[in-house]
């Protein structure tokens, strides 16, 4: 098997998993979501930029209760060239996310995630909602 | 009366405490000389006394020149005095760093039964006139320098601040919005003076001298709506604008709209079309964006290979979203046959099956996909890592498919586009090295508010015409537009100094009201205009 194909197929394996784990901290365990980030990570929330894992933990308890339904799931290895080497993965799902008195509504997430030590951390992400929040 | 003169020769001799009890006195006026104002004015002077001592109070009235040394006089001050006196009756000037100011204190100069001033009506005139009791705002912008002021009001002397805003409270109605820009204001304590009023909803404090983020205190007294701190030292305190966002709702939970944005919608943060990670990157994303969607939107995709690297991956996945006008025409089947959702996958190994790998395989797949017009409009990017050597760019909208044929319907495609691009070395060109898109049948929010905006059309302006020759064809040319005979169309352009534009106005305006007689059109009967 190539290297690249092993690459691919980690890939695909961490994105699974990872994200997985995301939705379910999302969902449900809001309070350990630093732990997905780098101390330095980055989430753009539909345009709004909140650097840090401390304060993206924040600003996900400030919303309102989720429960995200995944449709879909892409993932890629980075090539070494970007990244100088640095095992990074981009990982892109849609789904459904649903709050309190709203319908469903569709989202789209990107994640760049790295390996730091034995754990995958989120470098940057971004989150963009389809339809409007106020219905 | 026994006046008492501080000045550099007495300093010493603790003239300052054996009369500290009539620099305490709040009913003598003290009289304040400066003995080398220089070239300096009023105002030059005072704000640097003012600044000098700041906070302490210090009101200055009645401030003149006479005999090359500038005077004034001032009441109720003792820390300010002892301040001066402190620092050797010296203050910087601002102008003549060199040449401090020299000043020298007549203490118990007037009494204020002798000498009375009435500031307070002066300051009330001011204020009425500064008031738009239509929209309840007072506009204290600039307060100092408003030429209707007969002694020096700076609104960053805390003691000033308190004293005009509560004179503000007898305006009536009582004011709602406070404009208080560009005062030079270091501190908020004198918001105080408005504590317990009703109803206030704004204060704009944009362009003052306020610091740090503990100094907004002052502010968590009030229940306003609308804030403005824009350029103001506290705001580069903050690391992003979410930090700067949570610490002024957390001194004003109420604020909705803060330095004009809102930024609060009930529950959530308000949707923002664009976000860059790093302000640098706005030319980057326009760029590449622009250029790689005009390419894209054409028939043949080929042009785009070059922006690929040439072991760049690119896959897609695809979604079926229901009950939306799109619904029922969605057809997706084209890239549903080239998707790739590692969810659907049967064989794990067959996980490369759909993975695009190389820039030749990827336009090549490009080519299969539909044709596509973007709608730029539609747009909303985020850069979310950017680094002289590699950027991510993730852009969402709506396309259309182009009818194959006739019958065909127009369909409305959103997107969601990730891209990596990487610049090894400073001389290269970015190329793309990873992307990812997702598609889906457009949700109504797109198809009502995409592709409102027609694209601009190529202006082509003419140049007024110079030489006879163009004279000559210029005429031709509104002849065979607008069927004018040759007369004709030299005096409507010689009318208009020969601008072709002009020309066709001019025409169009004469022929409405049927101001052209019939001869004009005679050089060519056949072509009679109808009427």
């Amino acid at each position: 098997m190539d290297q690249n194909k092993a690459k691919i197929d980690q890939a695909c394996r961490i994105a699974e998993e990872f994200t997985k784990l995301y939705y379910e901290t999302v969902d449900k365990r809001r309070h350990l979501m630093a732990r997905l980030y780098l101390d330095t990570g980055l989430l753009a929330w539909n345009g709004n930029g909140i650097t840090g894992s401390d304060n993206i933990q924040k600003f996900v308890i400030e919303l309102p209760p989720t429960e995200h339904n995944i449709n879909t799931l892409d993932a890629q290895p980075i090539l070494d060239t970007a990244v100088s080497g640095q095992l990074t993965f981009m990982i892109q799902t849609s789904g459904t996310v649903k709050y309190p008195d709203r319908a469903p509504k569709s989202f789209q997430q990107t994640f760049i995630v790295t390996a730091q030590g034995d754990k995958w951390k989120i470098v940057s992400d971004c989150f963009r909602v389809q339809e409007p929040l106020s219905k | 009366m026994q006046r008492v003169i501080i000045n550099e020769n007495n300093l010493q001799t603790g003239v300052v405490y054996k009369h500290k009890a009539v620099i305490d006195n709040i009913n003598f006026w003290h009289k304040f000389v400066i003995a080398n104002p220089g070239k300096c004015g009023r105002d030059v002077i005072l704000r640097a006394i003012l600044d000098h001592v700041h906070p302490l109070d210090l009101i200055p009235v009645s401030y003149d020149k006479t005999q090359g040394q500038s005077h004034f006089l001032a009441r109720n001050c003792g820390s300010a005095i002892i301040k001066l006196a402190k620092d050797n009756l010296t203050v910087p000037n601002p102008r003549d760093p060199l040449n401090p100011f020299k000043l020298f204190i007549i203490l118990k100069f007037a009494t204020t039964s002798e000498f009375k001033i009435d500031v307070q009506k002066n300051i009330v005139t001011v204020l009425t006139k500064r008031y738009d009791s239509a929209t309840r705002t007072l506009n204290l912008s600039n307060f100092h320098t408003d030429k209707g002021l007969s002694e020096f009001c700076p609104l960053s002397q805390p003691k000033i601040m308190f004293f005009v805003l509560h004179l503000s409270k007898n305006l009536s109605p009582m004011p709602e919005r406070y404009i208080l820009s560009s005062n030079a204001i270091k501190l908020l304590n004198p918001l105080e003076s408005l504590r317990g009023i009703k109803g206030l909803t704004f204060f704009d404090l944009s362009n003052n001298l306020i610091e740090s983020p503990n100094l907004l205190t002052p502010l968590k007294t009030f229940e306003i709506t609308e804030l403005a701190l824009d350029r103001n030292p506290v705001c580069d305190k903050f690391k992003s604008t979410y930090e700067y966002i949570k610490e002024v709702t957390a001194c004003c939970p109420k604020v909705t709209l803060l330095d004009g944005i809102v930024i609060k919608e009930g529950l959530f943060p308000p949707v923002r079309t664009n976000f860059l990670c790093d302000a640098e990157g706005f030319d980057l994303v326009n760029q590449f964006l622009e250029y790689f969607f005009t390419v894209y939107d054409n028939r043949n995709r080929s042009m785009l290979e070059g922006l690929y690297h040439k072991n760049a991956m690119f896959s897609l996945t695809a979604q079926y979203i229901p009950a939306q006008l799109s619904s029922s025409s969605a057809l997706l089947r084209t890239y549903n046959n080239c998707a790739r959702n590692l969810l659907k996958l049967a064989d794990f190994s067959r996980n490369v099956e759909y993975l695009f790998r190389g820039s030749t395989s990827i336009i090549k797949q490009f080519n299969h996909l539909p044709l596509s017009e973007h709608d730029p409009f539609s747009f909303k990017s985020d850069l979310i890592y950017s680094t002289p050597t590699c950027a991510v760019i993730n852009v969402t909208g709506v396309f259309r498919e182009l009818p194959q044929n006739l019958l065909d319907c127009e369909r409305y495609i959103g997107f969601n586009r990730s891209f990596v691009l990487s610049k090894p070395n400073a001389e290269d060109e970015w190329c793309i090295v990873n992307e990812q898109l997702h598609i889906f049948n457009a949700v109504n929010i797109q198809i009502t508010s995409s592709f409102k905006t027609p694209k601009q059309p190529v202006v082509s302006t003419v140049p007024a015409a110079k030489t006879m020759r163009d004279k000559q064809q210029m005429a031709d040319t509104l002849k065979i537009i607008t069927n004018l005979n040759t007369d004709w169309s030299k005096k409507c352009l010689e009318e208009c100094n020969y601008d072709l534009k002009k020309a066709l106005m001019l025409f169009v305006d004469l022929y409405k009201v049927d101001r052209i007689p019939l001869v004009a059109f005679i050089n060519n009967p056949s072509l009679y205009p109808k009427k």
